[in-house]
C-alpha cells in the first residue's frame, strides 16, 4: 500500500490557551506580544502526516518485519505479538513553522514558538489517530518511537523513513545522517493496535521529564520483555 | 537582610514582571550598591526559582520568565555599576553540537549564566569543534558548555573534548556538557568535566567549575 498524506489539519489553538502554559496569564505586555506571535502562526502552520497501512511479520528469531523491514526491538517483538497490521508514519508541525520560527531571534519569541509548534505537531498527532479510527476503525492504539528507548535507538528512524519511501519528503520532513528529523518539530514512530496501553515511559526511568505521559515501572522489562 | 532587597528577590522568584523595576529603583534610593542588589535579591530570587524548578513546583516556561523578569532589572542595575563589573564569573563559549540544531536548552542556559554573572559567548547551534575552539582562543574563555539533543550527537562532544586536549588547553579550560542524551556516565566516557542535568544544574557546576 502506498503512503496516505492527511493534510488540511486546522491549526486553531487559542492564545487563552497558551497563556497559562507559558506563564503570562496576568500581563498585558507579555500577552500581547504573544498574540501577535500566535496569530504569524496561525496564518501559515500546515501540520501535516504521511502514514501507511503496514502488515505485520515476524522472522525466525522472532524480529518483526514491517513490510519486510527488520525492526531490532525486543520490545516491539513483545508488544506486537498480536499485531498483524501496524501504521508507521512520519508527524509534523511543517516546514512553514519551522522556517518562521527560524526567523525569531529574541530567547522569549523563539521560546515561545518551540511551544506553539510542538501544539502543532500535536494537533498532527491527534489529527492521526482520529483518522485511524475513522479508516481503520481501530479500537486501543498505542505508539512506539525510534530513540524513546535504548531497546530502539534512534537510528532505526531511518528505516521508519524507508517503509514510508519518500513520504517524508512530501510532507517537507528530512532525515539527517545524524537521525535527526528537520523540523525539528517532527516525530515518526509506528501507531499499533494493542489490548493495554502501552508507553515508551513505562521504560523510561529519567526523572523529571516534562513530557512524561506514564510513570516509570521498575519491575515491567524484567517481567514482560526479558526473553 | 534590608526589606527591600527581600522584596526584589519575592518579585523575581513570583515572576512579578510589572514591579520589579519600581523595587529595584527603591533599593538603590536606600543607596543599596548595585551588586548587593544583583547578589542579595536578584540572584537569590533566581535561586529560589531555580529550587522550585528542581522540586517540580516550577516548570521551564517559570524558568524563562524568571529570566524576563531579571531583564526588565538589569539594563537599570548596569547602568549605575562599574562595566567592569558585568562578566566578573568569566566567560563562557556555549553551543550545540555540529550536527544539533536544537537551541532552546542552551538559550535558557545561557540566560540563567548570563543573569548569574558570566559573560556568555554564544556561537549558536550546529558548531563544530574547530570553532569552539578558535572562540576558546579568542576570548580566553575557560568553560565550555556543549549541547546535544540525541544520542547520535554525542560525536561532536568527544570532538570538542579532544580538540581542547590536542591543543594542550586540558588543564586550563573545562568543559560541561547537557541535554537530553547527556548523563553523567556520557561524561566520564567523553571525558568532559561536568555534567549539567537541568539548566539549574548546569550553573551550579558552572560556579563550581569557575572556582577551581
Amino acid at each position: 500500500m502506498d503512503a496516505i498524506i492527511i493534510e488540511n489539519i486546522p491549526f486553531d489553538i487559542q492564545a487563552k490557551q497558551l497563556y497559562p502554559i507559558l506563564k503570562i496569564e496576568s500581563n498585558r505586555k507579555y500577552a500581547e506580544r504573544l498574540d501577535i506571535l500566535l496569530a504569524s502562526a496561525r496564518n501559515i502552520a500546515c501540520p501535516r502526516v504521511a502514514y501507511k497501512l503496514a502488515a505485520v511479520e515476524y522472522d525466525n528469531d522472532g524480529t518483526v518485519l514491517i513490510d519486510g523491514v527488520c525492526l531490532m526491538s525486543r520490545v516491539m517483538q513483545v508488544n506486537f505479538e498480536d499485531c498483524r497490521r501496524a501504521f508507521p508514519f512520519i508527524a509534523t508541525c511543517g516546514m512553514e513553522l519551522e522556517k518562521w520560527s527560524r526567523t525569531l531571534t529574541d530567547t522569549l519569541d523563539i521560546f515561545w514558538a518551540d511551544t506553539i509548534n510542538m501544539m502543532a505537531l500535536g494537533t498532527a498527532l491527534e489529527a492521526f489517530k482520529r483518522h485511524l479510527t475513522d479508516t481503520f476503525e481501530t479500537r486501543m492504539t498505542s505508539t512506539m518511537n525510534p530513540g524513546s528507548l535504548e531497546d530502539w535507538p534512534l537510528s532505526e528512524q531511518h528505516k521508519i523513513f524507508s517503509i514510508l519511501n519518500a513520504a517524508g519528503e512530501t510532507i517537507g520532513v528530512q532525515l539527517t545522517e545524524s537521525a535527526m528529523m528537520v523540523p525539528l518539530k517532527s516525530v515518526s514512530g509506528i501507531e499499533f493496535e494493542s489490548g493495554e496501553k502501552f508507553h515508551s515511559c513505562q521504560l523510561c526511568p529519567r526523572d523529571k521529564c516534562p513530557s512524561r505521559r506514564a510513570p516509570y515501572d521498575e519491575q515491567l522489562y524484567a517481567v514482560k520483555y526479558n526473553a | 537582610m534590608k526589606e527591600s532587597l527581600i522584596s526584589v528577590q519575592k518579585a523575581v522568584n513570583e515572576l512579578m514582571f510589572d514591579e520589579i523595576k519600581g523595587l529595584v529603583f527603591a533599593c538603590l534610593d536606600e543607596g543599596i550598591p548595585p551588586l548587593e542588589i544583583i547578589e542579595a535579591g536578584i540572584s537569590k530570587g533566581l535561586e529560589l526559582v531555580g529550587e522550585q524548578f528542581e522540586t517540580g513546583t516550577y516548570f521551564l516556561a517559570d524558568l524563562v520568565m524568571a529570566g524576563e523578569v531579571v531583564k526588565e532589572a538589569m539594563p537599570i542595575l548596569e547602568e549605575k555599576m562599574d562595566p567592569g563589573a558585568a562578566g566578573q564569573k568569566g566567560k563562557i563559549v556555549l553551543a550545540t553540537v555540529e550536527g544539533d540544531i536544537h537551541e532552546i536548552g542552551k538559550n535558557i542556559v545561557g540566560m540563567l549564566l548570563n543573569v548569574n554573572g558570566y559573560e556568555v559567548i554564544d556561537l549558536g547551534v550546529d558548531v563544530s569543534a574547530g570553532k569552539i575552539l578558535a572562540a576558546v582562543k579568542e576570548t580566553g574563555a575557560r568553560l565550555i558548555g556543549l549541547s546535544a539533543l540525541l544520542s547520535t550527537m554525542i560525536g561532536g562532544i568527544k570532538e570538542v573534548v579532544d580538540s581542547v586536549v590536542e591543543a594542550g588547553l586540558k588543564d586550563h579550560v573545562k568543559v560541561v556538557i547537557g541535554g537530553a542524551c547527556t548523563s553523567e556516565q556520557l561524561k566520564e566516557e567523553m571525558g568532559a568535566d561536568g555534567y549539567g542535568e537541568t539548566a539549574v544544574q548546569a550553573v551550579k557546576i558552572f560556579d563550581k567549575l569557575s572556582a577551581t
